[in-house]
């Protein structure tokens, strides 16, 4: 059984400071849910919040109809996955899978039936009898997933369950975690820093900073069209390039010139006046010969990464900005030194605020 | 939208309570037996001899009579001499045994420890029947003409502390030795510092903090030990044993006085400890070494010789124990040992002086099931519910690290013998004696290994359903087992050891091993003594093969 978990102006303080200000949004029955951001955000003290590890100062967290507030920890019926793994030492495979079940006072047959259910969901069904310092982080990492699953929690929540995995391994882990989630439905909130993780493995994620909720949305529209500079810093790579905008009447209608050279017109979403910062992927830009009435830059560094190419191109304004090209079959590697003229599309572009902290576009 | 400002969530309302009130009933205890006595001893101290006003008069005559103040001379010169003998045999040697390859390291290391571990005051004895006015090596020296003047007095109490308390340095030094990332020194002979200079810029400033935490034990357990002087010393008479005298003088002892004596010995203590503090403060280098130090190979000749130095220092540290065991089966006459072998001192001791062996152990079981429970609940609350309460819990605990036994069984003596509650003469107050002193042991290794023990275990375990309770005895109390035992076992052996508290308070129904050997020492009756010392030693080497049997480890872990 699922439930969804609504959070109604949660908020936790460690003194003055608010770790998590405010938090208002619901994730969906069986909806993968990520929580994003820097070190520090509030995203691991939010997700305790939840386990019942971190008291709720301030709002209600609720599953379904159901306030937790005041629901111990161990008695919430919460799945969760910590990123040390927490696997106890002094047990065996199977009696760690066991645990939660025990606790339950499932009966030993039945116990036994889930737990080997719950090792072949990991596919550790052979590791059953092995005691924890003999298996790899990887495979204690499974033991802890089968574990937290084995109680058949309303709520499965995972603390970057995949930092201290290799590159490869985290790869793997993560289709083994989505596909997993994906076929018992359990709602499940997952914490991590890393936002290419995030992207490909959520239904959804919330951004944070400093405590704050900046953006809750699909990975794509997070990607594409990020709320704020801080979020299109922060997924991905952006360029930020210096603008100017000018109304034109009194319609939604705009001037954007950038670099005193490149002029479009333009919809915004309001009025605005003034100093605009532009953000652009690198992927998002084209490259040609060098022409006239566009901006113009110099190669500075070229670097092959396989299946593209990342240039350094160093604009008039001696701003660097990273630009990535496909290697199509039989492309020439630009060398440094050549001049080229940078190509903006202004449907695949962000117009920010002065500050960043709005989007115009 | 609702606000919660006063209620708290009964998860933590559930857990706080358990701990608060082991919290709240350890400071109430430890406010009965450590707070109230060092108060009254306190109290007393400022107190003249007719009990009845305050006065300053015990500290003006302590730094004004020589006969006083020449016994605070005395303990500083002694303890300052043992810690520079000790570091000069303990560190070579600690260097020595864990860098190069020399024979028979383990048997090494259990002989250093078993050293430390024998009764304080067995080394004086041992050391006066070989050394003393009558005993064999002098006469056997005299024999072939060789006068040795006799081993009392200053240089006495020395050569015991030193060969005594010189483990401690070993085993400190070895262990940080062996915590030393071999790239650090790798490092060094990369940029071209090699030998004996690599050893002074880079070796050792890293052990530094580890020497200075081995000194000042060997500092604190010099100043603190009564029965080394009380029986080697003779004139040259050293705080503990002119507090001793004191307080048990004969003629009606003088309580303000010794009171006054005990407040300054804990005052040099305190005074050491920060000093020792002071220095090594941002000195502390956490260290684990990813790969330990490389153990040199030495050529044949080399290697023997290293060899037989160490096992040399670790034999002349032993023999106490060799003699004591030896002598305990020779047949004596009076206060003389016979070149007979017989059983008669164990079957004295069988006969009049068996109530002690098992007065011993049931005290001594009795206080270590005591300091285990105590240790699980009170470092748990030490470690994971870090307040300024329990800091202060903390220090409290920590404090009879620095009381000599002698100083603390006054205390005691002096708050329990009347008031409120009265337990002088009961194995009650023997007991509390060994439990405040020795607790500190098992709490600093519970500690230590709580501190390895990841708190996501625990909420793994609650998340998963089981109480906060039950989890701490699941798996909390279950994962420190280790610390615990280790910690269980030092305890263990220095209490059945534990002479300088045992003496102040002991009474006829509970005295104990250690108080019989002193006072049958006293009375010359040397076989029985030496069969009692040698009855502790045996449990003590069992206890420590037991431990590392059970632990699998090669020693106690200091």
């Amino acid at each position: 059984m699922s439930y969804s978990v609504q959070f109604t102006n949660v908020v936790k303080k460690f003194g003055d400071y608010k770790a998590v200000n405010n938090a208002n949004f619901t994730v969906n029955k069986g909806e993968f849910f990520t929580l994003l951001g820097p070190s520090g955000c509030g995203k691991t003290t939010l997700l305790r919040m939840v386990a019942g590890f971190n008291e709720i100062d301030e709002g209600e967290i609720r599953f379904d109809e159901k306030v937790i507030n005041f629901t111990p920890a161990h008695k919430r019926n919460i799945g969760m996955v910590f990123q040390n793994y927490a696997i106890f030492p002094h047990l065996s495979v199977y009696k760690n899978v066991a645990y939660g079940l025990k606790a339950r006072k499932v009966p030993e047959k039945e116990i036994q039936k889930r737990v080997e259910e719950a090792l072949q969901m990991v596919r550790m069904e052979e590791f059953r009898d092995r005691q924890p310092a003999q298996l790899s982080g990887g495979q204690q990492q499974r033991i802890a997933l089968a574990r937290a699953i084995v109680i058949h929690p309303d709520v499965l929540l995972m603390d970057e369950p995949l930092s201290n995995l290799d590159a490869k391994l985290r790869v793997e882990m993560r289709s083994i975690i989505k596909k997993l989630q994906k076929d018992l439905g359990i709602t499940t909130i997952y914490v991590t820093h890393d936002q290419e993780e995030a992207l490909a493995i959520s239904d959804r994620i919330a951004v944070m900073k400093k405590g704050v909720i900046q953006q809750i949305d699909v990975p794509e529209i997070i990607y594409k069209k990020p709320a704020n500079a801080f979020i299109a810093n922060f997924i991905g790579t952006s360029n930020f390039i210096p603008g100017t905008i000018v109304p034109m009447g009194n319609g939604l209608q705009h001037q954007l010139t950038l670099l005193d050279k490149w002029t479009i017109e333009i919809n915004l979403l309001k009025s605005y006046e003034g100093e605009v910062m532009v953000s652009v992927r690198p992927e998002q830009i084209e490259l040609q010969q060098p022409q006239k009435e566009s901006i113009q830059g110099k190669v500075i560094l070229a670097t092959f990464l396989g299946d593209f190419i990342n240039y350094e191109i160093e604009l008039e304004n001696k701003q660097i900005i990273q630009v990535n090209e496909y290697a199509k079959a039989g492309a020439k590697l630009r060398s440094e030194g050549d001049w080229v003229s940078v190509i903006l599309d202004p449907y695949k572009m962000n117009i920010y605020d002065e500050k960043g902290k709005e989007a115009l576009l | 939208m609702i606000v919660n400002e006063k209620k708290k969530s009964p998860v933590f309302h559930h857990m706080m309570d358990f701990w608060n009130i082991i919290t709240i009933i350890s400071l109430i205890i430890l406010t009965i037996t450590l707070l109230y006595p060092f108060s009254s001893l306190i109290l007393k101290s400022f107190i003249d001899k007719t009990g009845e006003s305050f006065t300053v008069k015990n500290y003006i005559n302590f730094f004004k009579l020589p006969y006083y103040f020449s016994t605070l001379k005395h303990s500083l010169v002694v303890c300052l001499l043992s810690t520079f003998f000790a570091t000069l045999v303990g560190l070579p040697m600690a260097y020595i045994s864990t860098r190069f390859n020399i024979y028979g390291k383990k048997i090494l290391n259990l002989m250093v420890i078993l050293s430390l571990m024998s009764p304080p005051f067995i080394g004086a004895y041992a050391w006066i029947l070989m050394l003393g006015r009558n005993g064999f090596l002098t006469r056997a020296l005299e024999s072939i003409g060789l006068r040795v003047p006799p081993i009392y007095g200053l240089k006495g109490i020395v050569l015991v502390f030193t060969l005594k308390f010189f483990p401690y340095i070993y085993l400190y030094v070895s262990g940080a030795l062996q915590s030393i990332d071999s790239s650090l020194e790798e490092a060094a002979e990369n940029l071209g510092v090699s030998g004996f200079k690599k050893i002074m810029t880079v070796t050792f400033p890293l052990i530094l903090p580890t020497i200075s935490a081995g000194a000042l034990m060997v500092f604190m357990t010099s100043l603190a030990d009564f029965g080394t002087p009380m029986l080697i010393g003779e004139g040259y008479k050293v705080l503990p044993v002119l507090v001793y005298e004191e307080f048990m003088s004969e003629i009606g002892g003088n309580v303000s006085m010794a009171s006054t004596l005990s407040v300054i010995i804990v005052l040099c203590s305190l005074t050491v400890l920060f000093i020792q503090k002071k220095i090594i403060a941002k000195k502390n280098y956490t260290m684990s070494a990813l790969r330990p130090p490389k153990v040199k190979e030495l050529t044949l000749g080399k290697r023997i010789l290293a060899t037989v130095f160490c096992f040399l220092v670790a034999l002349i540290a032993m023999s106490q124990q060799i003699v004591v065991i030896v002598t305990s089966f020779l047949k004596t006459s009076g206060p003389l040992f016979l070149k007979e072998f017989s059983l008669e001192s164990y079957r004295l001791v069988r006969h009049r002086l068996s109530h002690n062996i098992s007065n011993t152990f049931a005290f001594s079981t009795i206080a270590i099931i005591i300091m285990i429970i105590a240790g699980m609940l009170l470092s748990y609350v030490i470690v994971r519910k870090r307040t300024k309460i329990t800091g202060i819990l903390d220090m409290l605990i920590m404090f009879p690290y620095v009381i000599p036994g002698a100083v603390l069984g006054i205390t005691l003596l002096v708050a329990f013998n009347q008031g409120p509650i009265i337990l002088s003469g009961t194995a009650v107050i023997m007991i509390l004696s060994y439990v405040i002193r020795k607790l500190p042991y098992t709490i600093r290794s519970s500690t230590a290994i709580l501190y390895q023990i990841d708190p996501s275990i625990e909420e793994a375990s609650i998340n998963l359903g089981v109480s906060p309770m039950k989890t701490f005895f699941k798996t909390t109390a279950r994962l420190m087992a280790p610390g615990i035992f280790s910690g269980a076992t030092l305890s263990w052996i220095t209490t059945i050891n534990e002479l300088s508290s045992s003496i102040i308070l002991y009474t006829g129904r509970t005295a104990t091993i250690s108080v019989a050997i002193y006072t049958e020492v006293i009375r010359a009756s040397f076989g029985t003594a030496a069969a009692l010392a040698s009855i502790l030693t045996l449990t003590t080497v069992i206890s420590i093969l037991i431990f590392n049997k059970i632990s699998g480890s090669q020693g106690v872990s200091l």
